[in-house]
């Protein structure tokens, strides 16, 4: 098999992975390394292109909502915090604040939009004439 | 499998490799898909600057870098401006 078939052979695996999932992407657990692999290889593959832009419209955004912070009591800090102050020598008393993002389900815009954008660049380039 | 390659990619640098992990895309266990695609994109993706920097400074990096670097000759057309330098 020839470096372009194994390109187009990636490109159709990741698109077939990501429509059997379209209705619930998180099914892949981690969607967003699939999308990045099918920037890097689809070529003129319609079905692959269209996917990626149906993610920027519907299912894109940014995947961790805005950090959350929490003031921790000093004198009663919270496992694992505890553990953690206590290994690394943390004096009793020493105020704490617990910052928290919280993942909001959707899809990395960004990722999606340059994977859009490497697909466009090959189909423009030279490797589209040889697929 | 796909586990094993993954901790030491440029012990399995070849062609064959590379059918494994195209394979592997397809196994029905999500774990082994999973991996394949972490391993695929690190062979079609181009390194950063500030990464291939890193690398040519770091004597230990080298050996994996040129593991990879073949991989992405296996997985680009010959000839075409912009394919991956490592």
């Amino acid at each position: 098999m020839d470096d372009s078939a194994r390109r187009a052979r990636v490109a159709k695996a990741v698109t077939a992975a990501l429509d059997r999932c379209a209705d619930n992407p998180k099914a892949l657990t981690w969607p967003d390394d699939y999308i990045e692999l099918l920037g890097h290889t689809a070529i003129g593959t319609r079905p692959a292109r269209d996917r990626i832009a149906g993610g920027v419209s519907s299912d894109g955004g940014q995947r961790r909502g805005a950090p959350e912070f929490e003031a921790l009591d000093p004198e009663n800090l919270p496992w694992p915090t505890s553990i953690l102050a206590e290994r690394k020598g943390v004096l009793p008393g020493t105020p704490f604040v617990r910052i928290r993002s919280v993942p909001t389900g959707l899809l990395d815009l960004k990722g999606l939009e340059d994977a859009l954008e490497r697909i466009r660049q090959r189909e423009d380039g030279p490797e589209a004439d040889r697929l | 499998m796909t586990d094993e390659i993954g901790q030491a990619f440029h012990l399995w640098v070849e062609e064959g490799t590379i059918e494994l992990l195209l394979a592997a895309l397809d196994d029905p266990d999500d774990k082994v898909a999973r991996r394949a695609v972490k391993l695929l994109t690190g062979c079609v993706r181009q390194p950063a600057a500030k990464e291939r920097k890193e690398i040519s400074e770091d004597a230990s990096r080298q050996s994996g870098a040129r593991g990879w670097g073949q991989a992405s000759a296996w997985m680009t057309p010959r000839g075409v401006l912009g394919s991956p330098k490592r």
